[in-house]
């Protein structure tokens, strides 16, 4: 509430100023999005009465206004979930201001009060951000400074608590998260180098989290640190990144309360010029979860970010079964050649034909007992052993996938794409017994540009395994009328399910509008249960019937 | 004013960098813990959760520390909690269980879930594992509200509970107050899923042992009111005849029961007793 009378306050303030001419050159920018689904009981899915609770409707939305005058900034977000819809945290019901800030921007310094987010270097030791399809947000509450005494050096600092749902901070409860970075672009702050054809970026960051120690079992490390530090290097068409952090110890629910050292480290590699993009990453993480409440899991309160180092599928079947980052421990790679086949050539044709080629894995690390007596990750001890380059037989996801992009005139153009895929889904969706799925897929997607106004596309997409769930295949037209109309039937059909009784079909058809940046859309049908991620970090979704609205507007 | 900004930013580097606690063994407390009151833990579960035998450990090496103090209560509920023959036949399940689940929006959170004497923090009753042991903590920490005295006894050849409950409040207080009986049964054998290697193996522990089970309810899903309003001193006092079922290890039976305010399910007083021979 007195989040509301601020804002009214704010803008009776605006209101008058403007009268005054004072808040000439002012701007005000803002969304807002609702997504709301009505559900329904359907007994071959297995979602009755009982299962949908009595709940017919979840609704999640948020509108968002930041306003600017000159070097101030303020800005909130009124969120709601009423109730969440099915797959979002039940922590998540309830409706309010979650986010506000005022800030003050200048060449020198930048200085936020309240609500905001940051992310040091790769976020290895700290990222709050928000995202909305996840229902994540772990936004620091408290007060930022960037300052910027010379010119390429910067220099932040950040402290407060973090968000968790709807809970206020309360003492000696979830813990403080401070933070300090520094960041110099050599380039920049050198005027002999800003010409160079050698780049140089240097940074290091400093997290700590305080909580205190009421747990009855352990003895607890009230202040954790984190530290990390960065290069990048470039040098014509080449560039380097890398980035080390290591974190003391910080025994919590997340890696069993063992009391050893984390580290993480992430590399890249790339070299790019027209037509070729080549990129190699390297990873490894091991205990390496970091969140300001140590008795907390789940999607909340993480105040570091493992970056994913795998291809994000937005085709429904190749994402079906998506890593999700193992901050406990993982080591991995990823090789990407993007090449672009001339025009004119005999594969590249009249409009060349662009080839992508992925390939991704990732490892658990070996861990070694630290005695005959103690077994790998007794809680209460230093867990285990690891050797920097100690990495597991045991893999935890691979994928292979080609692209292949090609327009064959004004009119027709395609996507092909095929997928190797291997994941653990015993570790990585605790199936447990499960086997790890081993699957191909395939998919096509063409497009037929009817004229300037009209088209249609078509999806076809295939996955083939003997694990899980089996075969799927799905199939998806779409009919646009640009800009505004569309209109979309699917279908994706687990014709392949070991048992029979569950090869069920998951219809779909929806038709959305779009009116400058106002876009509405209307689905009806059914949502197979799967696990939606980004960037490595995911959200399970249970099957569900129904209705779904969604509505977006920006302005 | 550069200089300053400098001096600052320096300042709260140097902080960051110094504020950490590098913990030496042995890394468990030990020492006596002060308890005012008895807390009950309610352990939501399933045969079929993998990470359900973390949280079970969890929940004994509390029992370890606080005894007889804090009373466990494992809820097999939910989707985990399915009977899945052949590896998984038990069915632990019970209507007051699915009730309570639903309730406290357990299996929509996901499994394992606690609660800790039922307390919530903005509408929110249910704790990972993880926080278990700093909210039994608090909670074992504060002044009682009532007491609350158990017995039961074997009756009919072994085949029925008596039960005797009495109780007084012990500050005057508002709104309605409930007595909720249940019968537990230790110590069931059976298979359960586990990610956990420090626990047992995986992905099944064979012959599991399942601790402190809820069996049944004695006196319904919500208990029965034992106050509209209460004044320091008032006192009550039940007694039950519960049957029990013929599958249940006699050896293994025990009865816990609690005072609850009706508004919010807040726990007062708990009590649990081992079901005596006739």
């Amino acid at each position: 509430m007195k989040h509301i009378i601020l804002f009214c306050v704010l803008l009776c303030t605006y209101t008058n100023l403007k009268a005054q001419g004072i808040t000439d050159g002012s701007r005000v920018n803002g969304s807002f999005q609702v997504d709301g689904q009505y559900y329904m009981p359907d007994d071959a899915l297995g979602i009755n009465d009982s299962v949908i609770g009595g709940r017919k409707l979840g609704l999640n939305g948020f509108g968002k206004i930041t306003y600017t005058l000159g070097n101030f900034t303020a800005g909130l977000r009124y969120e709601a979930y009423m109730t969440p819809i099915l797959g979002f945290d039940p922590a998540q019901e309830g409706n309010g201001f979650p986010f506000f800030f005022v800030s003050y921007n200048s060449e020198l310094i930048e200085v936020t009060a309240g609500s905001f987010y940051e992310q040091f270097g790769n976020g290895l030791v700290l990222r709050s951000y928000e995202e909305w399809t996840l229902g994540y947000d772990n936004a620091i509450s408290g007060i930022k400074v960037v300052y910027k005494p010379f010119r390429g050096v910067s220099i932040k600092g950040v402290y407060g608590n973090q968000r968790y749902y709807w809970e206020k901070y309360e003492r000696n409860k979830r813990g403080l998260v401070r933070g300090a970075d520094a960041e110099v672009d050599l380039n920049e702050a050198i005027g002999s180098l800003q010409s160079s054809d050698f780049r140089v970026i240097v940074g290091a960051s400093a997290v700590s989290k305080y909580q205190a120690d009421n747990d009855p079992i352990y003895n607890l490390p009230e202040n954790v640190g984190a530290f990390a530090g960065r290069l990048n290097l470039g040098w014509n068409r080449f560039n380097f990144m890398t980035e080390y952090a290591q974190k003391i110890n910080d025994p919590s629910v997340m890696n069993n309360y063992i009391y050893k050292n984390g580290h993480a480290v992430l590399s890249s590699l790339s070299y790019s010029q027209k037509g070729l993009g080549v990129v190699l990453q390297l990873k490894r993480v091991d205990n390496m979860s970091f969140k300001s409440d140590r008795g907390i899991s789940g999607n909340v309160l993480d105040i570091g970010f493992i970056p994913p180092i795998n291809r994000t599928h937005s085709y429904s079947l190749a994402a079906r079964y998506p890593y999700a980052t193992q901050p406990n421990g993982e080591m991995g790679m990823q090789f990407q050649v993007n090449y672009k086949i001339p025009k004119g050539s005999l594969l590249g044709g009249k409009y060349g034909t662009g080839l992508a080629v992925n390939f991704s894995q990732v490892n658990d690390i070996k861990r070694t007992a630290l005695n005959d007596t103690t077994p790998v990750g007794m809680p209460g001890t230093l867990g285990y052993s690891s050797g920097f380059f100690d990495v597991s037989d045991k893999i935890l996801f691979r994928d292979l996938n080609i692209e292949v992009d090609k327009k064959f005139n004004t009119s027709w153009k395609a996507v092909f794409q095929y997928m190797n895929q291997y994941f653990d889904i015993e570790t990585l969706q605790g199936k447990a017994g499960k086997k790890p799925v081993q699957a191909h897929i395939a998919v096509a997607d063409v497009t037929w540009r009817v004229n300037a106004v009209n088209s249609l596309r078509m999806e076809a997409q295939g996955m083939w395994t003997k694990e899980d769930k089996g075969d799927w295949a799905g199939l998806l037209l779409e009919y646009a009328i640009a800009p505004t109309w569309f209109f979309t039937l699917a279908d994706q059909y687990n014709y392949g399910n070991p048992d029979a009784d569950q090869r069920h079909h998951y219809y779909m058809a929806s038709f959305g509008y779009t009116k400058q940046a106002t876009r509405v859309a209307l689905t009806y049908g059914r949502q197979p249960e799967g696990v939606i991620c980004v960037g490595g970090v995911c959200r399970q979704v249970p099957a569900a019937s129904g209705l779904t609205l969604s509505l977006t507007t920006n302005f | 004013m550069n200089n300053r900004l400098s001096f600052l930013a320096i300042v709260l580097l140097g902080l960051t960098i110094t504020a950490c606690d590098k913990i030496e063994p042995p890394y468990k407390q030990g020492g006596e813990v002060l308890a005012e009151r008895k807390v009950l833990l309610e352990d939501y579960t399933g045969q079929r959760c993998v990470n359900c035998p973390t949280a079970a450990r969890i929940a004994h090496d509390l029992k370890d520390v606080y005894g007889e103090n804090l009373i466990v209560m494992g809820i097999h509920t939910g989707f985990f909690a399915v009977p899945f023959p052949p590896q998984f036949p038990l069915d632990m399940r019970t209507e007051a269980g699915e009730s309570w689940d639903a309730a406290f929006k357990i299996s929509t959170a996901g499994h394992p879930k606690g609660l800790v004497n039922r307390y919530n923090k903005e509408g929110i009753y249910y704790l990972g594992p993880g926080e278990w042991g700093t909210a039994i903590a608090d909670a074992i920490s504060k002044k009682a509200d009532a007491t609350l005295e158990l017995e039961a006894n074997f009756t009919a050849g072994n085949t029925k509970i008596f039960i005797s409950a009495n109780g007084s409040f012990l500050r005057s207080m508002e709104g309605e107050y409930f007595l909720q009986l249940c019968v537990l049964e230790d110590s069931i054998v059976g298979n359960q899923n586990n990610n956990d290697p420090t626990v047992g193996t995986t992905p099944v522990i064979e012959n599991y042992v399942h601790r402190h089970v809820l069996r049944a309810t004695v006196n319904g899903i919500n208990g029965e009111k034992i106050s509209d309003e209460t004044v320091s001193g008032d006192t009550f006092s039940k007694t039950y005849e519960f049957a029990i079922d013929a599958g249940w290890k006699t050896q293994h039976l025990s009865v816990v029961a609690w005072v609850y305010r009706g508004s919010d399910f807040e726990i007062l007083q708990v009590e649990e007793v081992h079901v005596q021979s006739e």
